[in-house]
């Protein structure tokens, strides 16, 4: 398994560290480093109030709602495409186990990755005389709250990549319905009451879907 | 003996089309056996059904004793499965991916693969994206050795590579094979290669396994009878056996499925000149038997009625004797 997740690792670097690039670049702007002030829209000088910025919110979520969706792309529909689940699926372990250690790599990374730029930035806020407004660690959980629904919409792009359904039929029908699922419930109220076990459920049932067409699709 | 390989009735449909039809295939530990078929006879399919890479609508499968549906992660650490195309990650160098395959098998023989590596002249620090297509085979074929496989599932394996990679790639797979004394289902549109490593050949026409037989036994069960009339050759009257009936010139060539004392009677009917029995490779064999009536190429039709003045070749199929 854990050679499985390496192979995932390797495959995903690549998404990950362009990724990654971006987070740090809006991290870096939004601390005042002015240097990607090039970029429309891009957060710029220490006069907004952190993580309530509309801009830093707006270029995140694009950040993370891009990284995402390619992530799940990444590991199903590639592999798919390349014909290389015939190699994949005959190692002997059980087809459940395969696609869970894909989705756990895929998902971590995700979180790891969102969760930088945030950890960056608000541990730069905290600290006195970097910006003119207050700030708390609060006020980071709306992003926080983001990166949580962001493996939604990975599994929803994993679940599109895998099913053997036509690109301009009902293929993409798991991405759509993660994206309204992640609108809808990064508005939603009672977070910890409705959203959250909203949120786990949701995981819960699109972990089973994929598990579920990756033993019942035929690899033709 | 037990088999390593049993199917009962597996069906597979494709929309409407019936791609494996009722398929009872039972093969026998330590055989080598080659599934024939042309493009589109169900072959692939087959093998990917047996794999668990297809699901069958219909009928059971078991390898080495287990079902299919419910096979082990144990049971398939016994079988090595070498997909049409050889699917690799392309951006992993050999070694990488030796370590990650034998990473899945405790008991994997990593020096065994190197020795194999060592044998085609491949470096593991090679990138699989960079390797030409038979490179990709022998890497292919070295990593489902790796496990030391019981049964070996080879799908096309000599598929687009050269003649000279073909004969390497064969030699050597037939070395490791007869050394350890496997079970081998491959299929191959490459005949010779069947002939020379296979003991025994099952023929797939649309789905049908119409043929399971030893390979001898396969080529001398298909015969090309001609008989020279030296004028207009008479037409053919219906004969148990008659696979086709070709008119060339003033000669027809008949091809049979068991020619014997009552298909020579038939042709000896028509008071030819000359009889000629051909015995067929197994590739004519192959070809006689899964061509159906043959039909000149329209151009070619053509072309010799502009010479002859319209008296070209004619055909006469007889369908249903396989």
């Amino acid at each position: 398994m854990r050679a499985l997740a390496w192979k995932e690792l390797r495959e995903v670097l690549g998404i990950t560290a362009i990724a990654l690039a971006c987070y740090l670049a809006l991290a870096v702007n939004a601390m005042g480093a002015r240097v990607f002030d090039w970029v429309p829209a891009m957060p710029a000088g220490t006069h907004g109030v952190p993580f309530l910025e509309a801009n830093f919110t707006w270029f995140f979520t694009f950040i993370s709602v891009v990284f995402a969706a390619a992530l799940g792309f990444r590991q199903s529909a590639w592999e798919s495409s390349r014909g290389t689940f015939l190699f994949l699926l005959h190692r002997p372990l059980r087809r459940e186990t395969i696609f869970f250690v894909k989705l756990a790599t895929g998902a971590g990374v995700l979180l790891i990755c969102a969760s930088l730029p945030i950890v960056l930035y608000g541990a730069w806020a905290a600290v006195p005389g970097h910006h003119a407004s207050p700030f708390e660690w609060s006020m980071t959980a709306s992003t926080w709250r983001l990166t949580f629904l962001l493996p939604l919409l990975y599994l929803g792009a994993f679940l599109s990549g895998q099913r053997p359904a036509r690109w301009f039929g009902t293929r993409l029908l798991p991405l759509v319905a993660s994206i309204l699922c992640l609108a809808l419930l990064s508005w939603v109220s009672w977070w910890w009451s409705v959203g959250f076990p909203l949120t786990l459920l949701l995981y819960v049932l699109l972990t089973a879907n994929v598990c579920f067409v990756g033993q019942s699709r035929d690899y033709a | 003996m037990d088999d390593a390989i049993r199917t009962e009735r597996l069906t597979k449909y494709y929309g409407g089309r019936k791609v494996v039809d009722h398929l009872d295939l039972r093969i026998p530990k330590g055989t080598v056996y080659g599934l024939l078929g042309r493009n589109g006879a169900g072959k692939s399919t087959t093998l990917k059904m047996l794999t668990g890479m297809v699901r069958p609508d219909y009928g059971r499968i078991e390898l080495l004793g287990e079902d299919v549906e419910t096979l082990s992660p144990e049971t398939r650490a016994r079988i090595a499965y070498l997909a049409e195309g050889h699917p690799l990650y392309t951006s992993m160098t050999i070694r990488q991916a030796i370590a990650f395959t034998t990473s899945f098998y405790p008991n994997a023989d990593r020096p065994f693969v190197e020795m194999i590596l060592d044998h085609f002249a491949l470096s593991p620090k090679a990138k699989i994206g960079r390797l030409s297509k038979g490179q990709r085979a022998q890497v292919s074929l070295a990593l489902a050795l790796a496990p030391d496989p019981e049964l070996l599932i080879l799908d096309d394996p000599t598929l687009g590579l050269d003649t000279n990679v073909r004969r390497d790639f064969l030699e050597s797979m037939i070395q490791i094979i007869q050394r350890r004394g496997r079970t081998i289902l491959f299929s191959s549109h490459v005949l010779g290669d069947v002939e020379r490593v296979a003991d025994r050949v099952g023929v797939m026409i649309d789905g049908v396994l119409r043929v399971d037989c030893p390979v001898e036994q396969f080529k001398s069960s298909v015969r090309k009878v001609v008989a020279e009339f030296g004028h207009e050759p008479p037409e053919v009257p219906p004969c148990p056996g008659l696979l086709s009936d070709w008119r060339v010139g003033t000669r027809r060539e008949l091809v049979f499925v068991g020619y014997g004392p009552r298909q020579r009677a038939a042709v000896e009917a028509l008071s030819p000149r000359r009889i000629e029995v051909v015995e067929l490779n197994l590739e004519d064999a192959f070809i006689e038997y899964t061509r159906g009536p043959r039909r000149p190429l329209p151009i070619f039709t053509q072309f010799q009625s502009d010479i002859q003045g319209g008296s070209a070749d004619e055909s006469i199929g007889v369908e249903g004797a396989a």
